[in-house]
């Protein structure tokens, strides 16, 4: 772990551990045991054994991630960190096991671009994004809009706060690879929207109104970070901020409302967590004083948490049918 | 100004933020749990009524039935049901609140974060119980409302003789009250009685709502439905017009014509035996967390009549054992042990019980000391709502997948 600057403590362990146990709770809790279709590029990519494996890989990935965050970040930021760790895990653990969405390209996309996300937090064998750029492209064409996203403005973050040209050209071979990908899709007619109805549009204005708290933490957030930056940086976080929009954008217009909410946030989350590790002052600074905010106005600051995993489990993953049909069939 | 300053204070202001945050989240936990459908079982209950006889569980179709006649509207459909349950629901969760804000002020300021856990802890599972369409509207709804209003009147110390008509009301809404929700009035009499020197009143109250609780039980179980044949059609008629899928046959044969079909329900005992290990166990940070709580306080207690008071609080819940062992509702049992332990609780905490107050801050201590304590209120999230036979949705799951890959023990399916 020391050779990739990570300094992992007990406490460390302690909250990996115990994120462990919730995960397999997640997993015994929302893992559905049906795989219905969705559209792949290879046949064998859809086969339950390949699935549950790669749904497993997917888990191992985020936990790879969570490490190299925590390990990353400063020892003052960690307790922060816990809890941003925690508010990503609440988005996705459950997301790819219900029923809608296990076994969808999305989870192979992901595994790509967490490690991707891990090799440039690490500054270690970075050109690889540029691969993993084109493969998630080539098996979820419609991921370039959403996780691929985070690839692409971290590496231009990386670009803006380094300025090395080495940078600038791993932009454009990721941008180049995207473009290539897409086009694989498309030729080889694996090209289509993988689009599930699992929320309600009814439903999907109401989470956006409950949750409207978090568009205004996240307004506080934002106004820090951009208050003080220079010039260059000004420009790296409005590309990251902007970067969220268009998957959320996407699939709110083609009506699969989940994926919309799925990605908003965990694209958010995600890039806190990653500018946390990369020990961004602004980033850090912005959220120390988001975090007094909460503690000012929120009596049991861990609802933050908890609150988004209300509409996760149940309106999202939920069992809903089941009951219906418990409660109907009667 | 000065005066509003003072209102405001830290201690004032910080239970405004809490209650605001509450009520928020149990928006968002009935919005995410409602499913706007009652089940038959509980629509086809609005169609038992005391004109029929004093049976069990009629109290609430005879005030369905009252409600009928005072309205100018014809109150027996299935969409006037509906309107009627809706308006009870949020008259209920506003109780809650209610609670919550008279448990905040009146307890110490020390004490308010573990009551504010607490509470929280306690509404995610009341507010989506009663939301949920499984449970939605309830008669279990109005045990809890009559157990939590004795609560409020012992640990206020007002008007306390209501208790004794208060815990009838609740044996009439449903006799499982007795084993269910009665706990939590007796075990707080018997702890006024030990600690306070009117040791006549509290005494004669938990005779007197004992005994003529007990008495009506008996009287529901044993007596009550010598001539429901009489009525049966005009019942069965009228639980079809409330119910939107068919009135619930097993309920009126059980209620009316007190027909046992319990042997019909053994099969489903097989649930519970599976469901109830994986529960406990999926549960054990929070029951080890209560334990803990349990054995310092009755440790820390430094008389013997304390050291008794608390003895009674920790076993009050052991009147769910017959429910447990004769009964197979392990989803509402579960609930009754959790809002058992809650609800005094946070009384002892009203009634300003120094060792209480001082055991559950620091039990939070303990708890907040450690980095992962947050995860904490993740998990409950997954539990909810609590269902009858299967305990929840979570367990179920899990007790499924169990039984069709290593027990294959259920008949049922």
């Amino acid at each position: 772990m020391r050779g990739f600057g990570l300094e992992i403590e007990k406490n460390d362990k302690e909250f990996l551990t115990v994120l462990a146990f919730f995960a397999v709770l997640c997993m015994s809790r929302f893992y559905d045991h049906a795989l219905y279709s969705h559209p792949a590029p290879f046949s064998i990519l859809q086969s339950y054994y390949v699935v549950v494996l790669a749904t497993a890989v997917y888990y191992a990935a985020l936990f790879v991630f969570y490490i190299v965050c925590v390990g990353k970040t400063l020892r003052f930021n960690k307790k922060l960190m816990y809890y941003l760790v925690a508010l990503c895990s609440v988005f996705t653990f459950p997301m790819f096991l219900q029923a809608n969405y296990f076994g969808s390209m999305d989870v192979y996309a992901w595994f790509f671009t967490l490690m991707g996300i891990c090799l440039i937090v690490l500054e270690h064998g970075e050109w690889l994004v540029v691969l993993y750029g084109l493969l998630s492209a080539c098996i979820c064409p419609m991921f370039v809009f959403g996780g691929g996203c985070l690839l692409l403005v971290f590496l231009f973050y990386q670009r803006c706060i380094k300025e090395e040209k080495k940078y600038g050209c791993m932009l454009l071979a990721f941008i180049l690879a995207e473009a290539v990908g897409f086009l694989v899709s498309y030729v080889r007619g694996s090209f289509s929207m993988d689009v599930q109805m699992t929320v309600s549009l009814r439903n999907f204005v109401l989470m956006m109104v409950l949750m409207s708290p978090y568009l205004l933490m996240s307004i506080i957030y934002f106004q820090n970070l951009l208050r003080g930056a220079k010039k260059r940086m000004k420009m790296a976080y409005t590309v990251i901020f902007a970067g969220g929009i268009p998957s959320a954008a996407m699939y709110a217009l083609r009506g699969d409302f989940a994926r919309a909410f799925f990605y908003v946030f965990a694209y958010y989350v995600v890039t806190l967590l990653v500018l946390m590790a990369m020990r961004d002052e602004g980033a850090e600074s912005g959220l120390m004083v988001l975090k007094n905010k909460i503690l000012q106005w929120v009596p049991i600051p861990a609802i933050v948490v908890v609150y988004p995993f209300l509409f996760m489990t149940l309106w999202i993953s939920g069992a809903h049918e089941l009951i219906v049909e418990t409660v109907l069939g009667q | 100004m000065f005066k509003l300053k003072n209102k405001w204070n830290g201690r004032n202001l910080e239970i405004v933020k809490f209650m605001i945050m509450l009520t928020v989240f149990s928006f968002a936990v009935f919005i995410t749990n409602y499913q706007y459908v009652i089940r038959s079982y509980n629509s086809t209950m609005l169609a038992l009524s005391y004109k029929y006889g004093f049976t069990s569980r009629a109290l609430l179709g005879t005030i369905y039935h009252l409600v009928n006649r005072i309205l100018p509207i014809d109150m027996i459909d299935y969409t006037m049901a509906m309107r009627f349950a809706q308006v009870v629901t949020a008259l209920f969760f506003l109780f809650l609140l209610a609670f919550a804000y008279m448990c905040l002020k009146s307890c110490e300021e020390k004490y308010l974060k573990p009551c504010e856990y607490l509470i929280l802890f306690f509404m995610l599972f009341a507010v989506s119980m009663f939301s949920g369409g499984y449970n939605f509207f309830r008669v279990d709804l109005f045990m809890v409302a009559v157990s939590m209003i004795c609560a409020l009147l012992i640990a206020c110390g007002k008007a306390e003789w209501l208790v004794v008509p208060l815990s009838a009301v609740g044996v009439m809404f449903h006799q499982g009250y007795v084993f269910m929700f009665l706990n939590v009035a007796l075990v707080l009499l018997a702890y006024k009685f030990l600690s306070t020197d009117k040791k006549v009143k509290y005494g004669v109250l938990f005779f007197l709502a004992f005994t003529i609780s007990s008495a009506l039980f008996l009287w529901f179980e044993l007596f009550s439905r010598s001539d429901g044949a009489l009525y049966y059609d005009t019942i069965v008629d009228e639980a079809k017009q409330l119910s939107e899928n068919g009135y619930h046959m097993t309920l009126l044969m059980h209620e009316v014509l007190g027909i046992d079909l319990g042997a019909a329900e053994e099969s489903l005992r097989k649930i519970n035996i599976v469901q109830f290990p994986i529960f406990t166990l999926l549960f054990s940070p929070y029951i080890m967390i209560a334990a803990k709580f349990f054995y310092r306080l009755i440790k820390n207690a430094e008389t013997k009549v304390e050291k008794w008071k608390y003895v009674i609080v920790l076993i009050g819940a052991g009147t769910m054992l017959p429910d447990f062992i004769l009964k197979l509702d392990y989803g509402r049992w579960m609930f009754a042990v959790m809002t058992y332990y809650s609800v005094v609780i946070l009384a002892l905490c009203m009634m300003k019980d120094k060792n209480v107050g001082e055991e559950a801050a620091y039990s939070f201590q303990c708890v907040s000391s450690r980095p992962w304590m947050f995860l904490l209120l993740l998990i409950p999230i997954l539990f909810i709502p609590f269902w009858d036979v299967d305990i929840n949705g979570f367990v179920q799951h899990v007790g499924t997948w169990l039984d069709s890959h290593f027990l294959n023990w259920y008949e049922f399916q």
